[in-house]
């Protein structure tokens, strides 16, 4: 077991699919609704996970370059793995995640 | 239950469904705004940014209610314990300490229960008449419909403004001051009442139009108003801010604390669930 946060079953999902937006793109970046879509978790247990990860160093985040008044809107939040990250999420998908490798979620 | 309840339920049921639907966006707001503010000030500032612009991308209306549905039940230690702070030994469910000072001058659930419970009375006054009275439903509409329009205008606005209270909060020992310390005016005690003229809008057609009104309206149109007035009366005496005090006062920027502050020792701390009380 790869020594870092304590990972839940809900964490693997939320850590596989940054993993899976970094493999197509290094520099990607994830909101929150674009990470609860993918995961397919809720706001309640998807923010305490991006925010214990983000704590461990495994994701960092940063805001919206745009200002708000700009926008027209709150600015959003973008959360991307860091290298520890990509590291953790290969070592915990690998060995503590065989369902989520399996067909019927992958496709989810 | 007969035919016609079962009816009533449904409606009412579906009344509920479309005025949620109908606020979804604003009613959503409000949940993350409110699960944002009984965090610490330095994490809920980020995440209230964070949460009302991911609403914003939450496909629908319905979804909007979910994402800020799910955030408002999250526990709120969960999202302290997760950023590590500090603040997640403060205690159990959040709980923080007031300093001394609010302890003295904020005034505790039942005291303000007693002060609500005045003035409920007093409201119902007309309920109790009609029991003994035989009357029509439209005279027992129209007298609502005084009573009501009396009751704003004497208890929450007049009695306010001079008395700085209501008259059950003068019983009960509390005063409504402003959160910024300026004098009450009449600005801020409109606003204050403003949730109290629902139910008097609401039967101002019923009382001019009278029973054929009523009847006309047809059992749809009775259950949306007796919906509208139930849920008025629900947000004015249930729903409470992270303070225990009604939305529509904090936005007016009042409070009510205790007429005499009470004494207090240094020891005599209790845990509540607000991070910043009397803000």
């Amino acid at each position: 077991m790869p020594a870092g946060p304590r990972v839940s079953y809900q964490g693997l999902r939320v850590l596989r699919v940054f993993l899976v937006s970094f493999s197509d793109n290094v520099r990607a970046e994830l909101a929150g609704a674009e990470v609860m879509k993918a995961a397919g978790i809720s706001s309640g247990t998807l923010y305490p996970i991006l925010l214990r990860f983000e704590r461990g160093g495994l994701l960092e985040s940063r805001w919206e370059d745009t200002p708000p008044e700009e926008l027209g809107r709150p600015r959003r939040r973008f959360y991307r793995l860091t290298s520890q990250g990509v590291q953790f999420a290969h070592d915990a998908l690998r060995d503590l995640a065989p369902p989520l490798m399996s067909p019927r979620t992958s496709e989810a | 239950m007969t035919v016609e309840a079962l009816v009533i339920v449904a409606v009412a049921c579906l009344a509920l469904i479309m005025s949620a639907l109908i606020a979804a966006p604003s009613l959503a707001a409000c949940l993350v705004r409110r699960r944002a503010a009984s965090l610490p000030e330095w994490l809920a500032e980020r995440l209230r940014e964070e949460w009302l612009a991911e609403l914003e991308h939450m496909p629908g209306r319905v979804g909007q209610l979910v994402f800020a549905v799910r955030l408002a039940l999250t526990r709120r230690q969960s999202l302290i314990d997760a950023t590590g702070s500090s603040d997640a030994i403060e205690g159990q469910a959040g709980a923080v300490v007031l300093s001394v000072d609010e302890l003295r001058i904020r005034p505790d659930i039942r005291e303000q229960n007693t002060a609500g419970l005045i003035d409920f009375a007093l409201l119902m006054v007309p309920a109790v008449v009609a029991a003994a009275t035989p009357m029509t439903l439209a005279t027992l509409v129209l007298a609502s419909f005084v009573w009501n329009a009396l009751w704003v205008l004497f208890f929450q606005v007049c009695f306010v403004r001079l008395c700085d209270g209501t008259p059950g909060q003068l019983c009960a020992g509390l005063r409504v001051i402003t959160l910024d310390g300026s004098p009450l005016g009449w600005r801020h005690i409109l606003r204050r009442a403003r949730a109290c003229v629902v139910p008097v809008v609401v039967l101002a057609p019923v009382a001019v139009g009278g029973a054929q009104w009523l009847h006309n309206v047809g059992p749809l149109g009775r259950s949306a108003l007796w919906m509208i007035i139930m849920a008025q009366a629900l947000h004015q005496h249930v729903t409470r801010d992270r303070n225990e005090q009604p939305f529509d006062h904090t936005a007016s920027g009042t409070t009510v604390v205790m007429k005499i502050p009470r004494v207090v020792s240094v020891t005599d701390r209790r845990p509540t669930g607000s991070t910043s009380p009397m803000r």
